[in-house]
């Protein structure tokens, strides 16, 4: 599981982060666990970065996962996978990691 | 239906020139657009009393302390956080100012300096959302968003890498004679086929390359522009959306297409009748989204359309006629107005580098705010030669 905001009124589950729920804007997101499973809708090789602290760990396997839950999520790749994969998040230092789910 | 703008008028397209890397401040870049726009209209900071400005890296600054920065005491005043999308988000709230009487004259412009590293400072602190659920993925930055995007719209429509460089190599082309671009070799196909990749499948040539400058427009009524012997524009039509079709997984269309039928509409023209388009194009598969979501060809179809017609100022379909931003540089929320002064240069006889022949009606599209997934903002507007 992952831990997403889930609203308490609507049950409506968002990423990233908000403050109120944006579907039916009540002040009552609670952080929940939900589903890591999700379909990667798109994907790339990323073999630049602004940032130079990236430099030595490129290129960077990326893809945008769509969540059963319902979110979508920019996520690194564990591996070059195709899209319309099933995947499945983990969630460690921070970011998210998607892998094929088996 | 939006009310019409009756007799308000665009005049004095400027641009200052862009430099890849500048240590000056954006009051610098945004202050050379307004000497520059008195140079070019005689209406100085007496005249002014709307200003409208569009920055990224303005620091603590805002449209109301730059007032006193620049000398104006103005009595209406707007900033504009749309950034792709701003000249004509600026346009559309100093027109009504102008048309309602809360101001006469008012300057809009947009400019951001670029320090050396003052890419990933602007990235930084672009938006909370970046920040959360980009950054932390090996900052790409915009790059990577594109990457997704331009990846999704390929397996859906079909469109291959040399579609794309069809419009970047005619945009370099339009680019050569364009005074203000940062890009001075032409650009063939091969090369840009062949460029290194910077997040598959975009490579060198899909990406613009971030510097500093500024552009600006005033905006009036037509019988002050008269008075003052200024060429002008009228607007025909303009439209603005945020946050469309939030619920796409993979952006595949813009907000344009939610209210491009209203545009057309309110110009009371096809987009047929468009002598010149200028689209954002801060990677080529955004501007391919924004002709087929303004209905200049089905959706998915730009591949066709882009191979179909030349894309050349001289060409049958005059597009991004300064070398859009792929070929002139992104000098930050100035990028968002690169297209309306151009548009404007062109539909009032003084282009800088090719002048489209009797060119009558234009089309001027924007898009921006790229948050991590999406980009937010899109806007556009058609504009008719005053001559």
């Amino acid at each position: 599981m992952i831990r997403l905001q889930v609203c308490n009124a609507c049950k409506s589950t968002h990423y990233p982060e908000r403050d109120i729920c944006p579907s039916c804007w009540r002040d009552t997101l609670d952080w929940q666990q939900v589903s890591p499973l999700g379909r990667l809708t798109t994907s790339t090789v990323l073999h630049t970065s602004v940032k130079p602290e990236w430099a030595d760990k490129l290129p960077l396997q990326l893809g945008l996962v769509k969540l059963d839950a319902g979110p979508n999520i920019l996520t690194f790749l564990s591996a070059s996978l195709n899209t319309g994969t099933l995947v499945t998040l983990t969630f460690n230092d921070g970011v998210f990691t998607a892998k094929e789910t088996l | 239906m939006s009310m019409p703008f009756d007799d308000v008028v665009i005049a004095a397209p400027v641009s200052v020139p862009y430099q890849r890397f500048s240590d000056k401040r954006a009051n610098y870049w945004l202050g050379r657009a307004l000497s520059m726009l008195r140079e070019t209209s005689g209406m100085g900071p007496k005249d002014i009393d709307g200003l409208s400005v569009s920055s990224f890296t303005l620091g603590p600054d805002s449209a109301a302390s730059l007032t006193q920065h620049f000398g104006l005491s103005p009595r209406w005043i707007s900033q504009e956080v749309t950034g792709g999308a701003s000249g004509i988000t600026a346009l559309r709230k100093a027109a009504r100012a102008v048309q309602m009487g809360d101001a006469n004259i008012v300057a809009c412009i947009a400019g951001d300096t670029n320090p050396k590293g003052g890419f990933t400072d602007l990235l930084d602190s672009f938006s909370t959302d970046m920040s959360a659920a980009s950054l932390p993925y090996g900052a790409g930055g915009p790059n990577a968003s594109f990457a997704l995007i331009t990846k999704a719209y390929m397996a859906k429509y079909g469109a291959i890498r040399a579609d794309f460089g069809l419009l970047a190599v005619s945009q370099r082309e339009n680019a050569l004679a364009y005074p203000n671009a940062i890009m001075k070799k032409p650009l063939a196909l091969e090369q840009y086929l062949n460029s290194k990749t910077i997040a598959s499948p975009l490579h060198l040539f899909d990406c613009v390359m971030p510097c500093a400058g500024a552009e600006g427009y005033l905006v009036m009524q037509e019988k002050t522009a008269r008075e003052y012997g200024l060429p002008f524009v009228k607007i025909r039509a303009t439209t603005e959306r945020h946050n469309a079709y939030a619920s796409d997984n993979v952006q595949l269309r813009t907000g344009l297409a939610v209210d491009a039928d209203a545009l057309w509409a309110q110009a009371g023209l096809p987009p047929t009748d468009m002598n010149l388009v200028q689209t954002y194009d801060d990677y080529p598969v955004i501007s391919f989204m924004q002709l087929e979501d303004l209905g200049f060809c089905d959706k998915g179809k730009a591949k066709e359309f882009v191979n179909r017609h030349d894309f050349t100022t001289s060409g049958d379909f005059p597009h991004n006629t300064s070398g859009g931003q792929l070929s002139g540089g992104q000098a930050g929320a100035a990028g968002g107005f690169l297209g309306i002064v151009e548009a404007v240069r062109q539909l009032t006889g003084t282009a800088l580098g090719m002048q489209v022949e009797n060119a009558k009606f234009g089309l001027v599209s924007g898009f921006g705010i790229i948050n991590y997934d999406k980009g937010l903002s899109c806007a556009a507007c058609v504009l008719e030669s005053g001559q």
